[in-house]
């Protein structure tokens, strides 16, 4: 309940700061249809760009919308104690394992396992993998979001984002760059480690769902439990 | 029963909610803390964030993309 | 009228947010092959500006290490409008579409020097850690999960660890 005090400061703050707030409902119709005449330039040339487009703007509303954020999904936790983030994240990630497996399945019935055609993305194991996703925590933390965070923000008319953007155009170069000098060290010895190698599909699809299910579970109770 | 401002336009998400949760500890019983950001998920943590720890939130938008938080300190 | 605006600048809840992520994600691989990649598109924007100044990155080795998309990309010379700019660029509209449906769009400037330095540093980083690990957040973790691979495991495990160790530089420099 909020309190009498509360109530009248921000009935007295609306009074004396809330600007004419303009509807920018009729932007967003013109949006839409700007992104509707889009898909259909899209479709006339090369019929999967439609495709992609389409399913662009899905995920820019869903992240949008929901506020959702992978940094705050994984900084949330300690920081907060708030594991709402986390949570969506599983939610997504239970919904993937089951049409991934679908479409893998498909896909492994009529061909051979090679790891950079699996539908998805099975890529190799290492220090490279533990020094990459490392660096980039730090640097996701700094920046404010990842990569689909700042999509997002930029989208909201943010300034900032547009700098993290230039740095990820600098540092993809870079890494690139590098690449060669990873690859011989440590990438051109590490394996893949793709699990329906070592047993049955459905049996991974059951393991995986049980081990994300009981990460929620621990997820609820972290949060309750602060 | 005090009233305090604390100004994080412009400031990326996580620190508009650090520095909250900084400033109420500095703050007594009663006290109010108006929070300033443009960042759209800071209401909706800070909410939970206070129901979670009892304060009571009340998140409203001042001007389009600019919100203002009241966190009330139990 | 009032309260349709109303229910337009309502957020949704978390979960709604994970099942439509996780059905979108489900769709573009099962219609186009591609599985969701966002610092791929950063890369080859790079690459193209950078074959403007005379410059030739996709000669580099890298690019004979990873992904056949990107041979096909590079060959017909659609570095800056192919199917990760489209997805991209989606996102952006996406995101604003949304934003203005709310009416919650503003432009928002920069605080200060500070943070600006921070996010081009922050965005150095992901992009090259990116490089490592076969993609971002989402290119790598968010598809390799439900890709059964190994890799997207220990990327998890430590992405969170970084984000621990960023989070005190930030408090440190930012707060």
């Amino acid at each position: 309940m909020i309190s009498n005090e509360m109530e009248a400061l921000i009935q007295q703050r609306q009074q004396k700061d809330e600007k004419k707030k303009k509807s920018q409902i009729p932007y967003a119709a013109a949006a839409l249809i700007a992104a509707a005449i889009l898909c259909l330039f899209f479709w006339k040339s090369n019929h999967i760009y439609a495709v992609y487009w389409v399913i662009g703007i899905g995920f820019g509303i869903a992240l949008r919308y929901s506020r959702f954020c992978f940094a705050g999904a994984f900084r949330d936790p300690f920081l907060l104690g708030n594991t709402r983030l986390l949570r969506g994240l599983l939610i997504a990630l239970m919904i993937s394992t089951v049409g991934f497996a679908v479409i893998q399945n498909g896909y492994l019935k009529n061909n051979t396992i090679d790891y950079t055609n699996i539908p998805g993305c099975v890529t190799s194991v290492g220090l490279h993998t533990i020094i990459g996703a490392f660096i980039f925590g730090i640097g996701m933390t700094i920046a404010g979001g990842c990569a689909s965070g700042v999509l997002m923000r930029m989208g909201e008319g943010h300034a900032l984002p547009l700098f993290a953007l230039l740095g990820f155009l600098i540092g993809t170069t870079l890494g690139a760059k590098d690449y060669p000098f990873w690859y011989d060290k440590i990438i051109k010895k590490a394996s893949t480690i793709y699990f329906p190698e070592y047993m049955d599909l459905k049996v991974v699809v059951i393991i995986q769902l049980i081990i994300l299910m009981c990460l929620y579970r621990l997820a609820v109770w972290y949060e309750e439990k602060r | 029963m005090e009233v305090r401002d604390l100004d994080c336009l412009y400031e990326a998400c996580p620190i508009p909610m650090i520095k909250a949760i900084k400033e109420l500890r500095t703050m007594n019983s009663e006290d109010i803390l108006v929070l300033h950001s443009d960042q759209s998920c800071v209401g909706v943590i800070v909410k939970e964030w206070g129901q979670e720890n009892n304060y009571e939130v009340k998140v409203t938008e001042m001007e389009n993309g600019e919100w203002q938080i009241f966190i009330q300190k139990p | 009228m009032k309260s349709i605006t109303e229910c337009l600048r309502k957020p949704w809840p978390y979960w709604v947010g994970g099942v439509l992520l996780g059905i979108l994600n489900v769709m573009l691989l099962a219609v186009t092959g591609t599985a969701w990649q966002i610092t791929s598109s950063f890369l080859l924007w790079a690459g193209g500006i950078l074959e403007k100044f005379g410059l030739q990155p996709f000669k580099w080795d890298y690019f004979n290490y990873i992904m056949p998309e990107y041979k096909s990309i590079i060959a017909n010379h659609n570095v800056f409008i192919n199917q990760f700019s489209i997805l991209n660029i989606g996102v952006i509209v996406g995101s604003l579409i949304a934003t203005l449906l709310a009416s919650e769009f503003k432009f928002k400037k920069i605080k200060g020097i500070k943070h600006a330095v921070f996010a081009l540093i922050g965005g150095i980083m992901m992009g090259y850690g990116s490089r490592l690990t076969n993609g971002c957040t989402v290119g790598s973790f968010f598809d390799g999960i439900p890709s059964f691979s190994l890799h997207a495991w220990v990327f998890w495990i430590f992405v969170v660890l970084g984000a621990m160790a960023g989070t005190k530089i930030l408090m440190k420099f930012l707060l």
